[in-house]
């Protein structure tokens, strides 16, 4: 082989399998790291609507981070499906004719199976979850909450008097996220929709830390697998019981306004 | 005294790669239990011949459960139930009278059917053939004990060296993925002092190799370790994953 066309290129690294496999797994470690950051952060709603709102403000309050942080996820995003998709794409052309008769599995699970299916819900219901809380697009009745600090006491108060938001200089103003929160969770649909795609994540997340941990060769021997294989299902499960806690806490009316 | 039973057995038949194929039954009596799967499949057909019709084409040749021939997926598992076993190894006392077993071919797009449960294995051989060996030049024999090699290392590179590519784990794996077959061959090259000079194109042009033939990507099921009839470790794809980082890491 001519040294020209010698592999070993970062192009033939981004074009071979295992190139793409590498970009599912490290795009989905900083993937994870942020549900875990993001479950983690809204625990918050359990300390009452300062404590809430005051992280949410600090969020807003650097947007440097916030943008920095946001650019990283929506290209750690696209990366990940752009891959998915074509790893897909490769796999179902491996092999044009199925079997006759069904395989029988020995070790494999659903949630390894159905990665594409739960990830694609899960990216759907990122969409919606962007729209619903972030964009405010779904349900502006519940998003357009605001609370201003009353100087007199230094204390934030609810106000949504567009005409005084306006007046007011931007250090007295702030999202009202905690009855953003409780308000979107008090619609039963709206939490129903939460639950049911948090029990995807918790499938995908099951089979994915472990795959993500075993291709950066992170695997090596039956013991360090079958721990990736715990970490990973305790990663999905704080994550996700962390998460349903939400809706759940809303309808219970252990949080309100 | 050994038991006979009767089977039921539904078949791929393919008569060429080009002719779509399908399942047909057949029923066998007078299985001895004694029999390996393959002699029970010569005593069918030599009842097909005798009654003029075309046998059932398999591959094999060692019967013994190393060469690597047979590859037939029984009752949806590549080599059938029993595991670290090869379907030449696998004993007709593992059924009882009344069975009824489906044989078909491996599935992959890198194993077009030849004929019946016959098929095409050579892109394995051009993954090995891209970087799967050690260039040495001829010459005389060196002693044995010439090169230390550690014993841990010496144990982990027969592990890999075990392979008989026979392509299970591409049957068995729901990508049709050959990662399990080329973790080995490089696995068992890298353990080795021998298969240092070499290392880094190794790997770079075997995975190119096994990309080009058509064979898809590991999602990490872990299917094809359980269906290997020489139990390789599901640590060959893991180890082949770190050596094409590095390849790429370290450049040259």
């Amino acid at each position: 082989m001519t040294d020209a066309k010698r592999p070993g290129r970062l192009s033939t690294l981004a074009q071979s399998t295992i190139g793409a496999k590498i970009v599912m797994a490290v795009t989905g470690v900083i993937l994870v790291g942020f549900l875990v950051v993001h479950m983690l952060g809204n625990l918050q709603i359990y300390l009452g609507p300062d404590t809430m709102n005051h992280y949410a403000q600090t969020l807003k309050g650097t947007p440097a981070l916030l943008w920095g942080v946001r650019a990283v996820l929506l290209v750690s995003l696209v990366l990940h499906v752009l891959a998915a998709l074509r790893l897909k794409k490769i796999n179902n052309e491996a092999r044009p004719q199925a079997y006759a008769v069904p395989r029988r599995y020995r070790v494999t699970t659903p949630a390894a199976r159905f990665m594409l299916l739960s990830g694609l819900v899960v990216l759907a219901f990122i969409v919606y979850h962007l729209l619903h809380f972030t964009i405010g697009a779904t349900n502006p009745a519940d998003f357009n909450l605001h609370e201003v600090l009353d100087v007199a006491t230094q204390t934030w108060v609810r106000n949504d008097n567009e005409q005084l938001l306006a007046k007011l200089p931007p250090e007295m103003v702030r999202h009202d996220v905690y009855s953003m929160f409780v308000r979107g969770f008090t619609n039963p649909l709206i939490a129903g929709t939460y639950l049911v795609a948090q029990l995807l994540l918790a499938m995908h997340l099951s089979h994915a830390v472990a795959s993500m941990l075993h291709t950066l060769g992170l695997s090596k021997g039956l013991d360090a697998r079958q721990r990736n294989i715990t970490i990973g299902r305790a990663i999905a499960a704080v994550v996700v019981l962390g998460n349903i806690s939400f809706p759940i806490a809303v309808q219970a009316g252990l949080v309100h306004l | 005294m050994s038991k006979t039973m009767t089977l039921t057995l539904q078949i791929w038949r393919q008569r060429s790669a080009n002719t779509p194929g399908s399942m047909q039954t057949y029923k066998l009596e007078g299985v001895n239990e004694h029999m390996s799967f393959l002699e029970m499949l010569d005593v069918l057909n030599a009842k097909l011949t005798k009654e003029g019709q075309d046998p059932v084409a398999f591959d094999h040749d060692c019967r013994e459960g190393i060469c690597g021939s047979c590859s037939m997926v029984i009752d949806g598992r590549p080599h059938g139930p029993r595991k670290g076993t090869t379907a030449c190894q696998l004993h007709m006392r593992t059924y009882k009278d009344g069975d009824t077993i489906t044989i078909e071919p491996w599935r992959a797009k890198a194993f077009p059917v030849i004929k019946d449960l016959v098929v095409d294995r050579a892109s394995l051989d051009r993954v090995v053939a891209a970087g799967g060996f050690v260039s040495v030049n001829t010459g005389v024999t060196v002693d044995a004990n010439a090169t230390p090699i550690g014993k841990k290392d010496a144990d982990e590179a027969m592990d890999y060296a075990a392979c008989i590519g026979c392509g299970a784990c591409v049957a068995a794996c729901p990508n049709a993925s050959a990662m399990l077959f080329t973790g080995a061959k490089v696995g068992h090259l890298v353990k080795l002092p021998q298969g240092q000079v070499e290392r880094r194109g190794r790997v770079l042009r075997m995975v190119e190799q096994m990309d080009r033939e058509g064979f898809g990507a590991c999602t990490n099921h872990r299917e094809c370790s359980e269906a290997c009839p020489k139990e390789i470790s599901f640590d060959a794809i893991e180890l082949l994953n770190r050596e094409y980082m590095r390849a790429h890491v370290t450049g040259e």
